[in-house]
């Protein structure tokens, strides 16, 4: 622990010896106290709700990681889109590393809805549209990540798993419609552009939920993206594990 | 006769509220803790001049 | 395909999107004009797919129009509960429920969920208890929440709006 502080200050003479940076360590702290603003707000000063009781508190991380977990999903179509177009690397790495936060937070998402379900509803689950393609998405996902940690080229690869990321955004869509288009057991939105449903602190922890989880996410992606750069900086160099650990332990200066 | 059954208040639902927030808030710590250690250790073996960020 | 660098190995410099490989070929336009092409027709099949699978429940007006075909087939069933119908048995409770102002009697058979109670919307499933009945047994009840949201501390007067989007009767007049 000792020795990797000494690194991270030593940092510029040699290089960052971390996925942190002066920027990442801001964000870092800034996310932490959002983090605390959530906590006070979504578990002590808002009130019950008049219907769901307590349970409605889960609403204020369940709603933000949800919609983070669309913004992971476009990040990594986005990013499929640019490395089928122009095969950049870069941006291969982004839709990778987006699509792993994006699982994440998909995964937070469908277990704290549950955990909703349960007391409100009275079921943990249903098979309606909503939760339906919610799973579906997840599946998605989990289809991307897998296709890209396969053990086979690195073009093929990122090809593969490029395509699976363009089929997140038509999912995303139905996701986001289906208590629309069809009859649902799951609730329409209470955030629209024609107003909110909800008032007062109880609108206010929802929206801290939001700046609070967008926080953490564009960390995550930040990390994220640089643990995928340093595995393919490693890749790419051909190097073998030993060699590089002798480099890391200072033979070369 | 008619009975209104209204037990949500008596039962409480802090259990799954405590719940959900403890599967975000530790899924979130575990995987910012995990992805900073493997950056930790990739960044060993990469040569510094392949790391870009300061 | 080899594991071939991508960089040559004494590159240098270059920002990160420079560090992709320059020599393989891009995507042709008209491959990725078929992509998209068949990305669109996959997600209409889904759709489709997901929307005739998706008529998830059928509310209280609907099924007794229908009630001659459905006969004593299972479905489910949706409306809110009227206030004043509800009446604890011995395996369950009895109550009534409507959508558009038309009255389903529910015997469920089971413990209600917490959250059931008066203008709730709520989801049932089983069947009507014989061809032609307005009187459907149920062994399944879900209590459907609205997108509302409101403290408790505050006044109750409209608890009836906040159960549910479903109106209990139709008060439409052309104004």
């Amino acid at each position: 622990m000792t020795t990797e502080t000494v690194g991270s200050v030593e940092a510029s003479a040699s290089g960052p010896t971390s996925t942190g940076s002066r920027a990442t360590m801001i964000l870092g702290i800034v996310t932490l106290i959002a983090l605390g603003v959530l906590v006070l707000f979504g578990l002590i000063l808002s009130p019950a709700d008049e219907s769901q009781g307590d349970s409605v508190r889960i609403m204020y991380v369940h709603v933000p990681s949800a919609m983070l977990s669309y913004a992971g999903c476009f990040l990594t179509a986005i990013g499929s889109a640019v490395y089928l177009w122009r095969k950049s690397q870069w941006w291969e790495l982004v839709a990778y590393a987006g699509a792993e936060v994006a699982a994440l937070f998909t995964a937070f998402t469908l277990i704290t809805g549950m955990l909703w379900g349960r007391p409100t509803w009275g079921v943990y689950w249903v098979w309606d549209a909503r939760l339906t393609s919610e799973a579906l998405l997840m599946l998605l996902l989990l289809g991307y990540l897998a296709v890209r940690r396969l053990a086979a080229d690195y073009e093929v690869r990122a090809k593969r798993a490029a395509i699976i990321g363009l089929l997140l955004v038509p999912n995303i869509i139905i996701v986001r419609q289906s208590v629309q288009w069809w009859r649902t057991l799951h609730q329409t939105p209470t955030l629209s552009l024609s107003g909110a449903e909800i008032q007062g602190l109880m609108l206010f922890s929802l929206f801290t939920g939001f700046v609070a989880i967008t926080l953490v996410f564009i960390w995550m992606v930040i990390h994220r993206f640089r643990v995928a750069w340093l595995e393919e900086q490693l890749e790419a160099e051909g190097l073998d594990t030993a060699i590089a650990e002798r480099r890391a332990e200072g033979v070369i200066s | 006769m008619s009975t209104t059954v209204d037990i949500a208040q008596a039962t409480g639902t802090w259990p799954f509220v405590a719940a959900a927030w403890a599967v975000v808030f530790g899924g979130m710590g575990a995987y910012a803790l995990a992805t900073v250690m493997r950056g930790r250790r990739l960044s060993k073996q990469v040569p510094p001049e392949k790391r870009r960020w300061s | 395909m080899e594991l071939t660098p991508r960089t040559g190995p004494e590159s240098e410099g270059g920002d990160a999107a420079s560090a992709a490989p320059r020599k393989k070929r891009r995507m042709s336009l008209p491959a990725l004009a078929v992509l998209v092409a068949v990305i669109a027709v996959g997600s209409f099949v889904v759709v489709q797919a997901l929307g005739s699978a998706t008529t998830f429940y059928r509310n209280a007006d609907e099924a007794v129009a229908q009630r001659e075909s459905l006969g004593v087939k299972r479905f489910r069933l949706q409306g809110t509960v009227v206030p004043g119908t509800i009446v604890q048995t011995g395996d369950g409770v009895t109550f009534e429920i409507a959508y558009n102002g038309v009255p389903i009697t529910i015997q469920h058979v089971g413990d209600p969920p917490e959250m059931f109670k008066e203008n709730q919307a709520v989801l049932l499933e089983g069947h009507f208890v014989a061809e032609g009945s307005t009187t459907y047994d149920s062994d399944l009840m879900i209590v459907k929440h609205s997108e509302v949201y409101k403290a408790e501390e505050s006044d109750r007067l409209n608890q009836a709006e906040m159960n549910g989007n479903v109106p209990v009767t139709t008060v439409r007049n052309g104004s």
